[in-house]
């Protein structure tokens, strides 16, 4: 038996949420957002409007998400001036979202629910499709809910969604895999082991 | 490995996931970035000391305007001033003489706000008025320095505008709260469906809500109107149409009804003119 011992280190994922090169880009764009630079605004929007729109998504109607959007934006922008970390902006700009969600349902008046999964006629059918699925992401819960759309609608990554929305890696895989496990079992997926 | 899959797209494809990702995709966010409207205001005060120098400046200016036309009116004034309410006969039959009554049209905040922050608007709508001089009564202030003044028109208006005391705040709150409910109403309106007959749409509370929004509208227009504040006027003036619209369709309206408002509402992007409006209010306060 030799005495030669292997030294096994675990590999481990980064404990930080965001990368740093990733931090300081934001940080310096929204400095910039704040002297009124157009194309930095642009960028910004660029990398948080999916985040901002998968998130109201989970909560209020399709149609209604893109004016929502810039909804967030315009409101981000006008309170920047309140932001304390930039560095935090990803989680700030999302709270806005939520919060513009619930705005939307507390004002919006009780009329007879269209149900979005009644085909209408200036629907096509790849929307209703998406309409069907999308209904049955809304029934999870919310965590889950909102880390699925980011993914399976926005087209974001993992690290991505770690990144933009403040959550930590480990986080965002627990809700990407649970969700997925529980949507198969509502879509009446067989489970993939 | 699968589960990377879904971590972050790397190792062998899961064909349910794929399967979603082409369905959901469809919802995928395309919009662009929306304009910026004005640089917000920096974390420093020289933005607000900058505010607050242009209000001071703007109360001088029409604090000096109106001290000029009262003092212009005691010297013309034939009628004694009223004191504390008590009217005198010489006024009744003043009134008497007028070619309609006045009609006025107070803001909500008028009559409660303490501290003489309110505008009082008197209007007159008579196109009949002789094209002569005319007296007419003038805005009422309704603090502890209660007057009357009585201003001589030489040119027959349509219009007699006075204001007692303004609200210097460069954004009038009032206006900025105004286009909020406005932009709550528009989208509440866009979100109404009547797809058909049989589940017509019940928009009695968005009637209800444009017909209040429609009084103040018209008198903060006329607000603006008359301190010369075109800009906040001319929005107000955009607006006005459908808030007038909503207000006069019937309390399930048809299809077609509703679409034709909607259609407007899209074309002419009100919902992001008055966006953009509540935006650049913000800023120069905070």
């Amino acid at each position: 038996m030799s005495g030669e011992l292997t030294l096994v280190i675990p590999q481990t994922e980064s404990l930080l949420a965001q990368p740093v090169n990733e931090v300081s880009e934001g940080a310096s764009l929204i400095e910039a957002v704040r002297g009124g630079d157009q194309e930095a605004f642009g960028r910004l929007y660029t990398l948080y409007a999916p985040m901002v729109h998968g998130i109201l998504l989970a909560r209020v109607p399709w149609r209604d998400v893109d004016d929502l959007v810039q909804d967030v934006f315009l409101t981000a922008f006008r309170r920047l001036n309140t932001l304390r970390d930039d560095n935090a902006f990803g989680g700030w700009i999302a709270m806005i979202a939520r919060n513009r969600a619930m705005d939307y349902h507390r004002r919006a008046r009780e009329v007879e629910e269209l149900n979005e999964n009644i085909p209408l006629a200036s629907q096509s059918e790849a929307e209703a499709e998406a309409a069907k699925v999308l209904e049955v992401i809304r029934e999870l819960p919310e965590a889950y809910r909102e880390t699925l759309i980011l993914r399976l609608v926005e087209g974001m990554t993992g690290p991505e969604i770690a990144e933009r929305t403040g959550l930590t890696p480990t986080s965002v895989r627990v809700n990407l895999h649970r969700g997925m496990k529980l949507l198969r079992e509502k879509l009446g997926m067989e489970e993939v082991s | 490995m699968k589960g990377d899959y879904l971590w972050d797209g790397s190792g062998e494809p899961d064909p349910d996931i794929e399967n979603l990702e082409r369905v959901l995709g469809t919802l995928r966010h395309k919009a662009a970035a929306p304009a910026l409207p004005v640089a917000p205001a920096k974390r420093h005060a020289r933005l607000n000391w900058f505010a607050i120098a242009a209000a001071l400046i703007l109360a001088v200016v029409v604090g000096a305007w109106a001290i000029s036309m009262r003092h212009q009116s005691e010297q013309e004034a034939a009628l004694p001033l009223a004191q504390n309410g008590e009217e005198s006969k010489q006024e009744e039959k003043l009134q008497g003489s007028l070619p309609e009554a006045p009609q006025r049209i107070e803001g909500p905040a008028a009559a409660t706000e303490a501290g003489g922050e309110k505008s009082v608007i008197l209007a007159t709508n008579s196109k009949a008025a002789p094209k002569r001089s005319a007296r007419a009564w003038v805005a009422r202030d309704t603090d502890e320095h209660d007057r009357r003044e009585v201003i001589e028109e030489d040119q027959g208006i349509d219009e007699i505008v006075a204001l007692s005391n303004i609200a210097v705040t460069g954004f009038d709150s009032e206006v900025t709260k105004h286009i909020e409910k406005a932009q709550l109403l528009l989208r509440s309106f866009k979100n109404a469906r009547a797809e058909n007959d049989r589940r017509a749409a019940d928009i009695s509370y968005e009637k209800r809500m444009s017909k209040d929004l429609l009084y103040q509208n018209i008198w903060l227009r006329r607000s603006a109107e008359a301190r010369g504040d075109l800009p906040v006027g001319e929005l107000l003036s955009s607006l006005e149409p459908y808030l007038i619209d909503i207000a006069n369709l019937p309390a399930k309206p048809s299809k077609d009804d509703m679409l034709a408002i909607k259609e407007r509402i899209e074309k002419k992007e009100i919902v992001a003119t008055l966006q953009v409006y509540s935006v650049q209010a913000a800023n120069p306060i905070y």
